[in-house]
């Protein structure tokens, strides 16, 4: 046993070995074996950890000068050099300037002077008696247990030193007197392989369990893993990505939605508008007509004028449902094939105060499936399976209004901790009114999206939303990979 | 979203049979509406799109045939010899008014307290804060008909208002009454405001802000009672009276007629109480909601409505029908959700990712290779692209670089370990007059390297890492940018474009960073 700690020892364990005795501070071991205190001590450590010694802290308390403290003992007290130019009655100002004392040095030895009964005060200041200040600067030179007074006006602190005291043993006594000749090389090195000089070569043993420093590596922010992780899924179940631009037109965003011209969500307080104006495609009459009177679907339409002007107003999307409208078009003007499956992963803006629950932009997930024959079962469907895959597995289904979809829904899980059902997001089949104008025909289009960072804070356990995006170092460093649950 | 608070126990007495709390919560969210919090008291959130479910007599009477305990009965309304005339005046200020009768009525403090948070309620959604729809409704036995709807100028117009103990004329109105106040911007600059008066010529209200005392105002005493609507669209304003007094007629009211005659010759009788009719095509609702052919008529008759054969009778309250699929979800809501049967569609289909997507991917890659970690800024910053409506001054536009954002990020994290090798992915914005938006919008890369091994050698290392593996073709040249060192900084060029170089140290100590850096941000 003996023999494998002999073969562990490092250089400073090695040359610290010999000089320890039980009953010594680490100090006094880094003197008797001219080591730095500090290599002193890692060597200790590193013994300690190997039963060769242990070590016991020792704090001891002791009063040292100030600064203040110090400069008394330089200059002299306050008290002292007021009474050494008061040779004569004088005024308070002139000691003050013939001293060289500042305000509450000039208090302090007021104070300290008529407590001796050394002064008397007037519009003169006169001494009436000498004083003698060996007693106080004997106190400040060997401050053992100095008098409250200079403690409390700042002259000497407390200050708590510790060293550790070494007791070696039996296996560090056993050790003491093993044959330490033979070498062990700290390292293998280029020349040792070049030359063949390792074939003689016998290499220190580590302590293999000690812990070593953290190393900092390069890595993606953890929002993007999730956000790669989420993509992944989606395609593992057959859809396309799709994307689009962060500005829109109302157009695009609420109108070709059948969002009402005139919907509060369309106001000033809920979404992001920019200065400049956009334009709209030149089949925007479409639309209009939709909106006015329901056009050639089987619409009532809102009843209501439509404005170009309010159509062209730039916003920042307030939902990614808006490229899924875009997509629709496209598969029209494209001709891209039937059935087919989108999705995508993208930010969205709502005006609203960052504070710990809401974000003015974070992402969105969306998907869309358009299909002939598609029904809200099939929908039920489709979401029982994504949020599975997403690791929520008691999900429900309730009603709900989104003026874009019928029949609308929105998705709940079952919260086990609070013990109650959580909003996740919304789903629906898109409405005529929507569909037709943008494919072309009246093909069901099942829909649905929810809000990213609200599912990923438990993961990353942060509870305040904003949290995600504050770059934090620290936070982003130590994220733990993230991994999905099936 | 609006939100109905209420006695639970002020529901259930409205209810046909008993319900355990688990079956109430169940049906109420089953119905449609989010449940907020529910105990003695229970606050339920309604969508917009169900108006009529904004009192708790509308609630109730959803939740009977939604629970199959009441069929949805027929409202009518009796002849009546009411008119209502309306003024030339006020077509350019608030120009439409649907106006009807209510008695017989028996009222308690809790049914009084129930119409007048619907009234409230209807004003703030459905009656968009009063500009679309304001109501009023008045004890009958006060006023003498007709009523003439017409403006005047304001300081013709002399009433004690509710909420005020004297008489003032209207044009102090906006600026004196608190509900003047509140809704002053809906009558701003108006030369004429618009005002109901009854034959007497007593005013009994400035619509939207407020009835007159002379008026007076109804108690639980009050059985019969005059209601009007008044807005800009005659169509919506017939809505709101119906959903108003079809509550009324739940709470023991019988309607009654009455006619609007406008000056122009235009005439409406109202209410309008006739349901609207929507065709019903069996296989298509089944096939939409998943549910099966025999089972529609009982579903849509849970969910309030009435089947006639091959047609649905929307009641008058309902406002949310534009075209039969609104039946498909109705159907389902009375079958509910949670009964349908899920299917998974025989779609097959290949799924993929953007090539940019991939491009980002191995981007993000190499950087990180290099020890770089990632950081995301927000879109949003106090200089650039300029927003029309900001919430607060740090952020007012959107960024056109992202060298500024990673650069903060480096101020907020001069407590942690060095070096910081950090980068962002992520899309700038400029004015361009070619987009649709009249913004264009371009994903850039960004690299900010902070610490004492920093250096343009090292910023261009990375930049060429990337470039090399993705083959971009970039040159650079001298360039000077006041956020970079002097003789330091070039222009950089070809397949992607953008600027790198050391960064000058007024940006650094103005950030707190001590450590010299090193940046490129180029757009792709």
């Amino acid at each position: 046993m003996t023999d494998a700690l002999v073969k562990s020892l490092s250089p400073t364990e090695k040359k610290a070995l010999p000089h320890i005795t039980t009953g010594q501070t680490v100090e006094e071991l880094a003197t008797a074996a001219s080591v730095q205190p500090v290599e002193a001590m890692r060597a200790c450590q590193f013994l300690s950890n190997k039963d060769v010694l242990t070590l016991e802290k020792q704090e001891t308390e002791q009063y040292v000068l100030t600064t203040t403290g110090k400069d008394v003992v330089k200059r002299g007290l306050p008290e002292e050099r007021f009474l050494r130019v008061l040779d004569a009655p004088k005024p308070l100002k002139e000691i003050q300037e013939q001293a060289g004392l500042e305000r509450d040095e000039i208090n302090a030895a007021i104070g300290a002077l008529k407590k001796a009964g050394a002064i008397k005060m007037g519009r003169e200041v006169e001494k009436l008696k000498d004083v003698s200040f060996t007693e106080k600067h004997d106190a400040l030179k060997n401050p053992a247990t100095p008098p409250k007074e200079l403690v409390s006006r700042g002259l000497l602190e407390k200050s708590v030193t510790s060293t550790h005291i070494i007791t070696l043993t039996d296996t560090g006594k056993r050790l003491q007197h093993a044959d330490l000749s033979k070498e062990y090389a700290e390292r293998l090195t280029h020349e040792d392989l070049k030359t063949g000089a390792w074939k003689n070569k016998e290499f220190r043993h580590y302590d293999v369990t000690t812990p070593v420093p953290s190393v900092y590596f390069g890595r993606k922010h953890f929002v993007q893993d999730a956000i790669s992780s989420i993509k992944q899924l989606w395609v593992e179940m057959g859809f396309q990505e799709m994307s689009g631009t962060m500005t829109q037109t109302a157009f695009w965003d609420l109108d070709a939605l059948f969002v009402p011209q005139d919907h509060p969500a369309r106001e000033m307080q809920d979404t992001f508008y920019l200065k400049t104006l956009g334009s709209v495609p030149d089949w925007w009459e479409d639309i209009k007509a939709i909106h006015e009177h329901g056009a050639d679907t089987d619409s009532t339409g809102w009843q209501a004028p439509y404005s170009k002007k309010e159509a062209e107003k730039v916003l920042l999307r307030t939902h990614t449902t808006a490229l899924s409208a875009q997509m629709l078009r496209r598969i029209k003007e494209e001709n891209l094939p039937l059935p087919a499956k989108y999705f995508s992963v993208a930010k969205v803006f709502r005006n609203e105060t960052l504070d710990w629950k809401h974000l003015f932009e974070f992402h969105q997930v969306e998907g869309i499936v358009v299909g002939e024959g598609l029904s809200l079962a099939d929908l039920i469907g489709l979401q029982k399976e994504f949020y599975k895959r997403m690791g929520f597995t008691d999900v429900r289904f309730r009603p709900a209004y989104f003026p874009y979809v019928e029949p609308g829904a929105e998705v709940e899980v079952y919260h086990p901790q609070r013990r109650q059902w959580v909003e996740l997001g919304g789903m629906g089949v898109l409405r005529p009114e929507v569909v037709i104008p943008l494919l072309g025909k009246d093909v069901p289009v099942l829909a649905w999206g929810l809000g990213m960072e609200r599912i990923i804070t438990e993961y990353y356990n942060i509870t305040d939303l904003r949290h995600i995006y504050d770059n934090d170092l620290e936070r982003l460093r130590n994220a733990p990979a993230y991994q999905e649950e099936h | 979203m609006p939100t109905l608070t209420f006695q639970k126990n002020a529901l259930t007495a409205l209810i046909e049979n008993s319900l355990s709390d688990e079956e109430l919560r169940e049906a109420i969210t089953m119905l449609g509406t989010d449940i907020d919090s529910f105990g003695e008291e229970i606050s339920v959130e309604i969508f917009p799109n169900r108006p009529d479910l904004l009192s708790v007599p509308g609630l109730a009477r959803a939740l009977n045939t939604f629970l199959g305990w009441k069929p949805m009965k027929t409202y009518t309304a009796h002849k009546g010899s009411g008119e209502v005339h309306v003024k030339n005046a006020v077509a350019k200020v608030r120009p439409h008014t649907r106006c009807c009768i209510v008695r017989g009525l028996s009222l308690s403090e809790d049914l009084l307290e129930h119409i007048i948070d619907l009234q409230e309620k209807l004003h703030i959604t459905f009656g968009r804060n009063r500009k679309k729809v304001a109501i009023g409704i008045y004890p009958l036995q006060d006023i003498t008909l007709p009523i003439t709807y017409t403006a005047k100028k304001p300081k013709d117009i002399v009433f004690t208002p509710l909420e005020m103990n004297k008489k003032l004329s209207a044009d102090k109105l906006l600026a004196e009454h608190p509900t003047g106040k509140t809704y002053a911007h809906l009558l701003e600059g108006a030369e004429v405001y618009p005002v109901f008066l009854d034959a007497e010529s007593t005013v009994l209200s400035v619509p939207p802000i407020i009835n007159s005392k002379e008026a007076g105002e109804v108690t639980v005493e009050t059985t019969d009672v005059f209601v009007e609507c008044s807005g800009s669209d005659g169509r919506v304003l017939m809505q709101a009276l119906n959903i108003i007094v079809c509550a009324l007629a739940d709470l023991g009211g019988e309607i009654e007629e009455m006619t609007v005659l406008y000056e122009s010759g235009e005439m409406a009788l109202c209410p309008d109480l006739r349901p609207q009719q929507l065709p019903l095509d069996r296989a298509y609702v089944a096939q939409r909601a998943g549910i099966p052919e025999d089972a529609i008529d009982t579903s849509l008759e849970k969910a309030g409505l009435v089947v006639d054969t091959d047609v649905v009778h929307i009641p008058p309250f309902r406002t949310d029908f534009w075209h039969p699929v609104d039946l498909v979800e109705e159907a389902a809501i009375g079958y509910g959700y949670t009964n349908i049967t899920p299917t998974v569609p025989d779609t097959h289909t290949i799924g993929g990712l953007l090539p940019e997507t991939t491009q980002e991917t191995n981007i993000r890659a190499i950087l990180s290779g290099l020890g770089m970690q990632e950081v995301m800024n927000w879109h949003l910053t106090s200089r650039g692209v300029p927003l029309a409506n900001p919430l607060t001054e740090h952020y007012t536009a959107l960024r056109s670089n992202l060298l500024d954002g990673v650069l903060d990020v480096l101020k907020k994290n001069t407590s942690k370990h060095y070096p910081q090798h950090l980068y962002e992915l992520g899309v700038v914005f400029s004015e361009d007059d070619a987009a649709e938006t009249a913004v264009a919008e371009k994903r850039a890369l960004c690299a900010v390297l902070c610490g004492e091994s920093a250096s343009y050698t090292s910023a261009r290392q990375a930049l060429q890492a990337v470039a090399s593996t993705h083959g971009w073709d970039i040159t650079f040249a001298p360039a000077t940018d006041e956020r970079f060192i002097e003789g330091r900084c070039a222009r950089v060029t070809g397949d992607v474009e953008g600027v790198i170089g050391e960064i000058h140290p007024q940006q650094l100590v103005s950030r707190g960073v001590v450590f010299p850096t090193s940046a490129f941000d180029v757009r792709l």
